[in-house]
């Protein structure tokens, strides 16, 4: 039998008064709790200071963010206590408080299991799908990185890796090339993906241990239904024509000749096309006698270049006119020029603009075939329709699957320019998945009390859970949302270091804490997550009503816990509130969208409980809205007070 | 909410601005909004916002930008041009603007007072015994009216009227 692990706490000597209480006083205080075995102070945090380290030592550092380095071994156990949580401006003694959280980590650490962690043993290649520039130029850099590339070809055309053209191409005999129609599916995880294809006349299996997505250019010169009663023309055609050494014919009704650029019409502007636009804008503002507009939901500058380009485009007299993302509005009066209006948050007002001709980025289309990749691929897409989610964390090349990268025409752009930031990215993560290793599972399951419902598989966003006879958790693609264990309704998954048991311990210690204030203060508990609330709370600033705030923090939003809602309520709190990452900015994609159903559904059941429904409150926040996080707060603790007035 | 119709906005008003000493870098504004932020003006009136107005001589909307009253609210603190990331030297902008709007005939009553006064005193208060006895109590030399230097500097300028004979 293993010993049991001795807990020792580490308090820095030089507390800061907002604690409320001295190290020593603190030390003391710790001393006499059961299941703590010995309590450190320490000047620096180093080895030497920190003292003896035994091997079933469980050491809690104190007011630390990070774990230690110096302290790493196999056997040292390290929970860093960051108490960024307790505000100077919260109710009661400080002290009290410090000594809560301390001790709700301590008993939530005791509870603390971890499973047995997976070995990889990944496939050594790299699956590259699709073809065009973006495609060979993905190969080229993996050639160059020293990985091993199979090219899953979509397309005919004769290219720089074929034997043919190129007879003494070295790269050529390493690389392997199959055809490839489209893909059918991409089952494993990183490290070990097995991707079928439709090769026209067969079906196949690859093994790989990344998989990069380049997708199929595929040209497309639609214009808009909205723009069609226009004068307008596609960006190629009309680059061929300004490149091409047969200047397009710029003769308007007014004085001046008026070209507007418009692109993103219901789809995000790409790099590739924002990058053609400046560059054709600025060569007309800068040769001809012409007044140039651009027209873009964003300006994108995230690409070698770019930021130095619109730079250009703005001393040579262009003007950018940002577009609302429903598009802009159409004036067809018959008795006028057609034209766009457009209002301006800067000016207040709204823009009218009747071009002489307007230029479409046609690459900025949306595309069919994308839609068909990512329902095989189990991929989410974004609003431009490209493969991976409308999220900045997951920009410029990462999807909703791990080892699972996707860029160029699969990213949005049907451009064959290459976007050499994006391989970058794509080479640098996919080897990441091809080296072996051990990968330790973020999530626990109990056989005894799992119903075989399959929720879990259901609602994974990351493709990380699977089932045979029972579901399996895949290191190798979770992303310890703990989605499936705020769902699960026989409560059989756990997320380690935030088990319901965890959860609720450290929330048992926090809500005993004595209420002293009078007259007292509405309590107030907010679940947030630990990447957007808890940090916002570093930079809050004191409410304007005095409120006894308890906060507990999540890995993320989805991990909100339907029943520990109810539990807090019961326990007699005035308010709950989650607060999470904004919709897009999440960085599990949808753990603020699970929290936010999560709290609409535990509005109808608090209701049900007898309270009022709107004693449950859902936000988003930045880490860095500190002042809208005590704004929040506030406006909340005024609602309450008007519930408690009204008896409700 | 006011429509601006870009058809009849004068495209080269950004040049012609961006020609004048001081205002060279307009080009560089993209809006971040930090001179708004911390202008002082701004926050007693929030009308008052560099980047909007940057942003209609962007637009080449020259009749509102010169005949806007908020040009002349500037207290010249310099807050925007120490604040502003891209180097735009926005105090000097305005100065441009101004010249401007004082050549254009856009020139507020209130410029053409403080005008009047310098014309006639050679600051811009008038020197009575009440400040001398003040400045003697202090120990400070006495003061008289000059505004003969005034009264050339702004007849070569042909600011205000022509000073009565």
């Amino acid at each position: 039998m293993t010993p049991k692990p001795r807990n020792i706490v580490l308090l820095p000597h030089n507390f800061p008064p907002a604690w409320g209480l001295a190290a020593q006083a603190a030390a003391e205080q710790i001393r006499t709790w059961k299941n703590v075995a010995e309590t450190r102070i320490v000047t620096r945090w180093t080895p030497e200071e920190i003292g003896s380290t035994g091997p079933d030592d469980r050491f809690f550092l104190v007011g630390r963010a990070e774990p230690l380095a110096d302290l790493t071994g196999p056997e040292v156990r390290q929970f860093p206590l960051d108490l960024s949580t307790l505000m100077p401006w919260m109710a009661g003694d400080p002290s009290i408080n410090l000594l809560a959280l301390i001790k709700a980590e301590i008993e939530a650490a005791e509870l603390g299991q971890t499973g047995e962690p997976v070995s990889l043993s990944p496939y050594p290649q790299v699956l590259v799908l699709g073809h065009g520039a973006a495609a060979e130029a993905t190969i080229a850099r993996l050639n160059q990185a020293g990985l091993e590339a199979v090219w899953a070809r979509t397309g005919h055309e004769v290219s720089s890796f074929d034997s043919q053209a190129h007879p003494n191409n070295e790269i050529n005999s390493n690389l392997e090339i199959l055809p490839c129609r489209e893909p059918l599916g991409i089952q494993g995880f990183a490290g070990r993906f097995t991707v079928r294809i439709d090769t026209g006349d067969s079906i196949r299996e690859v093994q790989a241990g990344a998989v990069i997505i380049c997708g199929a250019e595929e040209k497309t010169n639609l214009v808009p239904e909205p723009l069609r009663e226009m004068p307008v023309q596609t960006l190629s055609h009309f680059e061929a024509e300004l490149f091409g050494g047969k200047p397009p014919a710029l003769t308007g009704q007014g004085d001046r000749f008026k070209i507007a650029f418009v692109t993103g019409l219901g789809r995000a502007t790409s790099t590739v096309g924002m990058r053609r636009i400046l560059t054709s804008s600025i060569k007309l503002a800068a040769e001809t006698q012409t007044d140039v507009y651009v027209l873009a939901p964003q300006i994108k500058v995230a690409e070698y270049g770019l930021e130095r380009l619109y730079g250009r485009a703005r001393d040579s007299g262009v003007t950018f006119i940002r577009l609302p993302e429903t598009g802009p509005e159409i004036l067809s009066d018959p008795n006028h020029r057609p034209g766009f209006k457009v209002f301006d948050p800067l000016i207040q007002g709204h823009l009218i603009l009747c071009p002489d001709l307007i230029v479409w980025d046609e690459s900025s289309a949306p595309r069919a075939d994308l839609t068909r990749w990512a329902e095989a691929c189990d991929l989410l897409s974004g609003s431009d329709r490209g493969l991976g989610p409308d999220n900045v964390l997951f920009l410029p090349a990462l999807t909703n699957r791990r080892g699972i990268i996707s860029l160029g025409p699969a990213r949005g752009t049907d451009s064959g320019e290459i976007q050499t930031l994006e391989i970058e990215t794509a080479v640098a993560e996919a080897q990441r998945f091809l080296t072996d290793g051990m990968e330790h599972p973020q999530v626990l399951w109990w056989t005894g009390l799992c119903s075989r419902c399959l929720t879990c598989l259901r609602v994974c966003p990351h493709g990380a859970v699977t089932f045979t006879d029972r579901p399996w958790f895949h290191p190798q693609a979770c992303l310890a949302c703990g989605i499936c264990a705020a769902v699960c309704p026989g409560q059989a998954i756990d997320l380690i270091d935030f088990t319901d048991g965890q959860l609720k311990v450290r929330l048992d210690v926090l809500m005993a804490r004595p209420q002293e204030a009078a007259p007292p203060q509405p309590r107030l508990v907010v679940f947030g997550c630990r990447r957007s609330a808890q940090i916002a709370m570093r930079s809050a600033p004191p409410p304007e009503k005095p409120v006894d705030l308890i906060f507990a923090p999540l890995p993320c939003g989805g991990r909100l816990d339907e029943r520990l809602v109810l539990e807090v309520l019961g326990q007699g709190a005035d308010g709950v509130m989650a607060a999470v990452c904004h919709p897009d900015n999440c960085r599990t994609q949808r753990g603020g969208l699970m929290a936010d159903r999560g709290v609409s559904r535990m509005k109808t059941v608090i209701k049900s409980a007898g309270f009022d429904p709107r004693r449950l409150k859902f936000i988003t926040l930045a880490p860095n809205m500190g002042v809208e996080f005590t704004r929040a707060v506030d406006a909340f603790t005024a609602e309450l007070a008007r519930l408690d007035a009204d008896g409700a | 909410m006011a429509d601006f119709d870009l058809n009849r906005a004068d495209p080269d008003f950004k040049h012609e601005v961006a020609g004048r000493p001081g205002a060279e870098k307009i080009s560089r504004c993209y809006a971040c909004g930090a001179c708004s932020a911390r202008c002082p003006i701004g926050d007693l009136n929030p009308e008052f916002d560099p980047r909007r107005l940057i942003r209609l001589v962007v637009l080449g909307l020259k009749e509102e930008v010169l005949s806007s009253p908020l040009l002349w609210f500037c207290s010249t603190c310099y807050t925007c041009q120490e604040t502003c990331p891209e180097g735009v030297d926005f105090t000097e902008v305005l100065f441009a603007l101004k010249n401007m709007a004082a050549e254009a005939g856009f020139f507020p009553p209130s410029m053409s007072a403080q005008v009047d006064l310098l014309r006639k005193h050679g600051r811009l208060y008038e020197v009575t015994d009440f400040e001398n006895e003040k400045r003697r109590d202090l120990g400070l030399p006495e003061l008289t009216e000059k505004p003969e230097h005034f009264q050339m500097i702004l007849d070569n300028f042909q600011l205000g009227p022509e000073t009565e004979a």
